[in-house]
């Protein structure tokens, strides 16, 4: 599909990171899910990792500008976000599918993706474009004139996705994109985030250790609020090829995210 | 051009995919009800502007609680956090579904009350002055309710929040016109304290009631539109403030109108004998003066007639009703220029009881009121030279009572006929209950 490209996205970037956390902690009601944690991110796919309670859907929020850092430095496409402020024009650049996708059932899947183009300020004369190719994008076509309502759980996830991708926004976070998807739509949904990836920093929050190396630059391995690994795809990999705990079964991925997390708290423990 | 197009688009989408328009459409449905009355006639202009805006007391709990319904509809949708995290401002965000509510609820409130003026206009033989503040208050009044079921419903998005405000809203009505009479009433939406035909609004109360209701309307928005809750703790303020401006503008006395000398003003017909009518029927005079004229000159035969026929605005106590100079007539209308005159003529309607109004209730359980109603009709017949046809709405026995009073009457010397007929006239004018006996003693 062609489609013209505005000045704004061909503009050069004017920072290193389009995520970058210091110190950062975040309240998940009275306990703080994301305590100090240190993080960069550039461009790719990063797939956010972590057993639950890690504080996955936490960190994902407050990159969305939606939880407040309670203290520490986050920087999104160039802008501190910690102390308030004007978050327009970060929000501008931002897409987001929250953990409980939410949804007005009665809308038909192209009015919905329309209605957040428009809450997203995509620019009126691009919204019916954009808005068809994120559609086309998550493979909706044939069903964008339904309502949400008859959709069915796997469908509705794509178009949490189609919504998230309007507007080609420059930093995308996505919180178990795949979930609900059968095996095709998940595959078409890796492809997918690979493609994103390319121009794009993709933030993924994901149980499925396989999608993180189905789709993913590189992964973020959090535990209590903190990172406990951060590497390429590679080094999950290496961790559960070398030195394999036998206790640990599944595939080298899940042994070496458990060798990754074991390892993590045996150096937080010796503190 | 293109971003007036999306918004368009996103306002239709609001109004096509959202039940707003039906819950309005059962809003106005409800307004209809409480606005049809059959025997209103809408020449009256206070009647009608009066009663569009009594419907308001019903509406505005209605409003508030489907305000509250739509304005928990992004946390009842999960859309919350979604939305949270896009750039455009709340308000603009909101504006769309904001100005579809307001627009379905006071618009379709003010668009019944327009809707009615057209009859009034080709009606009416008086406009009141300010006839159209009652209409203005009612519409910010359930504007306002929308909105500030809005704000709370985005502030306590729960299920329970609309139905709880719905209640609430019913109790204080309830309440505060337990409180009466003061002043506290008259800051209900809907109430001006008694009312009828003949009111002319109190500027007190109308600036009062307008000043509340906008400044609802202002918390309501401020609730709805506040990012923060420091903004929100405020949204109070501007009703409070309101509430004490309001206590002191609105009539102590907590009546919310005044008698109209203008609309109660006697209009006479050219010529003599006089005809006259309250100015707010002004129009049935053409219609009135000739059959008035003929009950006079038949009334002529009596010692002592009276010599015109006027309008009575209120029975009890208006001098004309028992002044023996004076036919009193009672004016109800049914349609643009028709006095009614329950299956009768208004000729005979001015000459039953001998050109008197009957006293108390015309109840047919009273006591007696057979022959006292016999007695009336059989002295209109006898003037009128006529006898007593089948009527539906009378009793067999008070007919025969009628025939045979008539009977009796006829049956005595022409000067005793015409002494009973003014003595029966003057013991009417007496309210005094043997009528019936005057006309028939042997």
């Amino acid at each position: 599909m062609i489609r013209t490209v505005s000045a704004g996205e061909t503009a050069p970037t004017t920072y290193a990171w389009p995520v970058q956390a210091r110190g950062l902690r975040v309240r998940a009601g009275r306990r703080f899910a994301v305590d100090g944690l240190d993080l960069r991110l550039g461009f790719g796919v990063h797939g956010l990792l972590g057993p639950n309670g890690a504080g996955k859907t936490t960190l994902i929020r407050a990159l969305a500008t939606v939880a407040r850092p309670a203290s520490g430095h986050l920087e999104l496409l160039g802008q501190a976000v910690d102390s308030g402020g004007d978050l327009r024009e970060v929000r501008r650049g931002l897409g987001y599918l929250p953990q409980e996708f939410g949804h007005y059932r009665w809308y038909t899947v192209r009015e919905f993706v329309e209605y957040v183009a428009w809450l997203r300020e995509v620019p009126a004369r691009d919204v019916p474009d954009a808005v068809q190719r994120a559609i086309d994008r998550v493979d909706l076509t044939s069903r964008a004139g339904s309502t949400l309502r008859s959709l069915s759980g796997g469908m509705l996830r794509r178009v949490g996705l189609a919504q998230a991708v309007v507007g080609d926004p420059t930093l995308l976070l996505l919180d178990e994109p795949t979930v609900g998807l059968d095996p095709e739509q998940r595959a078409r949904a890796l492809e997918l985030l690979r493609d994103l990836g390319r121009d794009t920093c993709v933030v993924v929050a994901t149980h499925v250790v396989d999608d993180v190396a189905a789709a993913c630059t590189d992964v973020v391995l959090l535990d209590a609020g903190r990172v406990a690994f951060h590497g390429p795809v590679a080094g999950l990999t290496a961790a559960g090829t070398g030195g394999a705990d036998p206790e640990v079964g599944g595939g080298v991925l899940e042994r070496g995210y458990a060798a990754l997390l074991r390892r993590h708290r045996d150096r937080e423990g010796s503190k | 051009m293109t971003r007036v197009k999306v918004l368009g688009r996103v306002l239709l989408v609001e109004l096509s995919r959202t039940s707003v328009v039906g819950v309005a459409l059962g809003f106005l449905a409800v307004a209809g009800v409480l606005l049809t009355d059959m025997d209103r006639w809408s020449g009256l202009w206070m009647s009608v502007v009066l009663a569009h805006y009594a419907s308001v007391g019903a509406l505005w709990p209605l409003a508030l609680a489907c305000g509250a319904w739509f304005g928990r509809r992004e946390a009842a949708a999960r859309m919350t956090d979604l939305v949270a995290a896009t750039p455009r401002p709340k308000p603009a965000r909101l504006a769309a579904r904001l100005v579809t509510i307001v627009g379905c609820f006071a618009g379709g409130y003010a668009a019944m009350g327009v809707g009615m003026l057209p009859g009034v206009w080709s009606n009416a033989s008086y406009q009141p002055p300010g006839w159209y503040w009652p209409g203005l208050v009612g519409t910010v009044a359930v504007a306002g309710a929308a909105l500030l079921g809005f704000g709370v419903g985005q502030v306590a998005p729960s299920r329970l929040t609309a139905p709880l405000l719905g209640v609430v809203a019913v109790a204080v009505t309830v309440g505060l016109r337990a409180v009466g009479p003061g002043p506290v009433p008259l800051l209900l939406p809907g109430y001006l304290g008694e009312t009828d035909q003949y009111s002319l609004l109190d500027a007190g109360a109308v600036a009062g009631q307008l000043v509340l209701f906008g400044a609802v309307a202002v918390t309501g928005l401020v609730m709805s539109l506040a990012d923060t809750r420091q903004v929100r703790r405020l949204a109070g303020v501007p009703t409070a403030l309101a509430l004490v401006v309001a206590l002191v503008v609105v009539p102590s006395d907590g009546q919310g109108v005044r008698p109209d000398p203008q609309a109660s003003a006697l209009v006479c017909a050219d010529g003599t004998p006089r005809v006259c009518v309250v100015r707010l029927y002004q129009g049935a005079l053409p219609e009135l003066v000739g059959p008035a004229r003929e009950a006079l000159r038949r009334l002529g035969r009596l010692p002592d007639a009276p010599t015109a026929v006027v309008q009575v605005v209120d029975e009890r106590n208006d001098t004309a009703a028992r002044s023996a100079d004076v036919v009193p007539v009672e004016i109800v209308m049914f349609g643009p220029t028709s006095i009614a005159t329950g299956g009768t003529t208004i000729e005979a309607m001015l000459l039953d009881g001998a050109g008197t109004t009957a006293c108390g209730p015309a109840a047919d359980d009273l006591p007696g009121w057979d022959r006292l109603d016999a007695a009336r009709s059989a002295a209109g017949l006898w003037l009128r030279g006529a006898d007593p046809t089948p009527d539906d709405n009378v009793s067999p026995a008070r007919r025969e009572l009628t025939e045979a009073a008539l009977t009796t009457l006829r049956g005595l010397p022409e000067p005793t006929q015409t002494a009973r007929v003014a003595a029966l006239r003057q013991a009417a004018l007496e309210c005094r209950p043997d009528l019936y006996e005057i006309l028939t003693a042997a």
